[in-house]
């Protein structure tokens, strides 16, 4: 029997065209995670700041002088005299080394900060800045640096994480998880429950066609689709953002294969009983949304409170979140990454046999 | 198979329906009322009747789609509930709503429903059978309706089926492309196929059944060849003048009181 004359094959292919036959599928699986990846990079990524560090500078007398020569001229800072605001603030040395949070500072102190628009106060008794960021420790470093050359030092800073991850680096692997679940929900759950509308199934029951070639061979093609898509889209984010995956690509790729899995078996479990394709896209809404925002796709999760985080820490999407960037930013092994794979085996397994016990062939039960 | 006197096995027919009968619950409608009848191996049969008579339903229990509520159904002796799948090889069907998937070619469609069956038939002399040689490489969405019921024809035969089932297979088709239907299953009843076929139009009953039933409301209310059923029925009735011989629409009027042309 030739393979193509298998029923398995003839579903796989069938699969396969229904979804490169679709125009807009070009659009969604490549240029749409391209685009929003570049948004967010854009907007997030703490190496792009188009404005200068505007320090607030008081008390000049008691500056050393020469310091700030240099440091007026040092890239990327811009001094903003506040002397006579801080003249007018009685003891507010006093304030700012005691109060830990800018709600609790005197409003003429913070009035300095935000009228005058400055990112951090130099003053003879301290630094003192609003924005715990690694950007700021960067200004201080050059701060600190400046004052060295000032006094004719040479003052070596050293960034304690040498090898650090990008935005880019960090965001990827989750765009990535997120379009395979949007494919495995909506792809899968609107397909079966479109052709269950057009009757194809009652007419695949008056033949001998095996359920299980048609299930398997359907996620099978959504599989292959999937794991073509992300070779594709690791190309595209190491051309576009310098994206590389720092572990293995064979097991990046399975995990993607094993994500579309999950995902596709979700969207076949969610089409069991539905008879229309609108209802089919609300449904998988309730999943797709709290796996969205909640899978660590655009934030990160460590802060999530602990009885939260054991709840998300189940999702499929976190689970191939946090694998993906295991695998990519760290390059962790199989070992590393055993937790999430058993969460991911778990949700295909049990979707799996939902699907099995619930499905509607168009037969009468 | 039956034994007859004289020690001969008569093989079983191809389709034997006993005392059907089907009750929707809820509200309770009575779809299918105590039918009963056989169709011979080689034969087009023919359920005849207007829209919601129970034809479909009762094609549909036939075709293992529906469960009976009473009765019993059996394909070539075999029952569904014990040889499914082996009757399932046997048979193939159009269904009264169809659809392919409208981005699959004419040839992709009849090769998925072709990797189905153990035997299927060799795709290019079904493609030129029914005139669908031209049209193989064309997306099903590009297709006329007559192409298109012609390609559900198509993917009804390719696994060279002993039982053929159509219903209403050429509604809504224009007369021109419902007499190239009725020459392709002609066609299949010259090779020995059985058929069994539901129609609301009675010259289509007469042109291609060689026996039917009557269905209405369920019943079967006559039975036989359409011959047959005309002379019984007819015999000594006055017929309008503007008629000359008895239809089989003449029969639904004269036992129901209403004509088989008003559900159209």
């Amino acid at each position: 029997m030739k393979l193509s004359s298998s029923p398995l094959v003839q579903f796989f292919l069938l699969g396969l065209r229904g979804v490169l036959r679709e125009k807009s599928v070009v659009f969604w699986s490549f240029l749409f995670p391209l685009f929003v990846t570049g948004i967010f990079v854009q907007a997030f990524s703490p190496s792009n700041r188009p404005d200068p560090f505007r320090l607030g500078v008081g008390g000049f007398a008691a500056v050393d002088a020469p310091w700030l020569s240099t440091l007026s001229t040092a890239e990327g800072v811009t001094l903003v005299q506040v002397d006579d605001a801080l003249s007018a603030i009685p003891n507010y040395a006093e304030a700012l080394s005691r109060e830990t949070d800018a709600k609790s500072l005197p409003s003429a102190l913070r009035d300095i900060f935000f009228r005058q628009k400055i990112d951090a106060l130099l003053t003879p008794t301290g630094f003192f800045s609003l924005k715990a960021t690694e950007a700021s420790a960067r200004d201080v470093n050059r701060i600190l640096a400046a004052k060295a050359r000032a006094r004719g030092e040479t003052l070596e800073i050293r960034p304690v994480n040498v090898k650090g991850v990008s935005f880019a680096d960090w965001f990827a692997p989750g765009m990535i998880g997120l379009t395979i679940l949007t494919g495995g929900l909506f792809g899968t759950s609107f397909r079966l429950t479109s052709d269950r509308e057009k009757g194809l199934f009652r007419r695949y029951m008056l033949t001998p066609f095996r359920r299980s070639d048609y299930v398997l061979g359907f996620v099978a093609s959504r599989a292959v689709f999937v794991v073509a898509q992300s070779v594709l889209l690791l190309g595209l984010f190491r051309v576009v953002f310098g994206f590389q995956v720092h572990g293995s690509v064979v097991l990046f790729l399975g995990l993607v294969c094993l994500g579309s899995l999950a995902s596709n078996l979700l969207g076949a479990a969610i089409a069991s009983r539905i008879q229309k394709s609108e209802v089919a896209g609300g449904v998988a809404n309730i999943f797709f949304f709290p796996m969205m925002f909640l899978s660590g796709v655009y934030f990160r999760t460590e802060n999530f409170p602990p009885w939260l985080k054991s709840i998300t820490d189940c999702f499929s999407l976190s689970a191939l979140n946090t694998a993906l960037r295991a695998v990519a930013n760290e390059g962790l092994g199989v070992a590393d990454v055993s937790f999430e794979i058993g969460v991911l085996v778990v949700w295909a397994v049990a979707c799996l046999a939902l699907t099995v016990a619930l499905f509607d062939w168009g037969q009468e039960r | 198979m039956k034994k007859l006197e004289k020690g001969l096995e008569r093989p079983a027919p191809a389709v034997e329906v006993t005392h059907l009968r089907k009750v929707y619950r809820k509200p309770e409608v009575v779809a299918v009322d105590d039918v009963s009848f056989c169709v011979d191996v080689g034969s087009c049969f023919g359920l005849l009747g207007p829209n919601g008579a129970g034809k479909s339903t009762t094609l549909e229990i036939i075709q293992g789609l529906k469960r009976p509520t009473s009765g019993e159904v059996r394909i070539f002796g075999l029952e569904f509930a014990r040889e499914g799948r082996h009757i399932r090889s046997r048979m193939g069907g159009v269904l009264q709503e169809n659809q392919l998937y409208a981005k699959t070619k004419v040839r992709e469609a009849l090769e998925l429903f072709a990797s189905f069956y153990p035997a299927p038939r060799d795709i290019p002399s079904l493609l030129e059978e029914l005139d669908l040689a031209p049209l193989a490489e064309r997306f099903v969405k590009d297709l006329s309706g007559g192409q298109r019921q012609r390609v559900f024809l198509a993917t009804a035969l390719v696994g060279d089926p002993d039982l053929v089932f159509l219903d209403e297979p050429t509604t809504g088709l224009d007369p021109s492309t419902r007499q190239d239907f009725w020459r392709i299953v002609s066609n299949l009843k010259s090779r020995g196929k059985s058929i069994v076929l539901t129609t609301h139009y009675m010259e289509e009953a007469e042109a291609l059944c060689d026996s039917l039933v009557i269905v209405d409301a369920g019943r079967v209310i006559e039975g036989g060849t359409p011959e047959a059923i005309i002379e019984r029925v007819m015999k000594g009735r006055e017929l309008p003048a503007a008629v000359r011989t008895a239809t089989l629409n003449d029969v639904f009027l004269t036992l129901t009181g209403r004509g088989l042309e008003a559900f159209r």
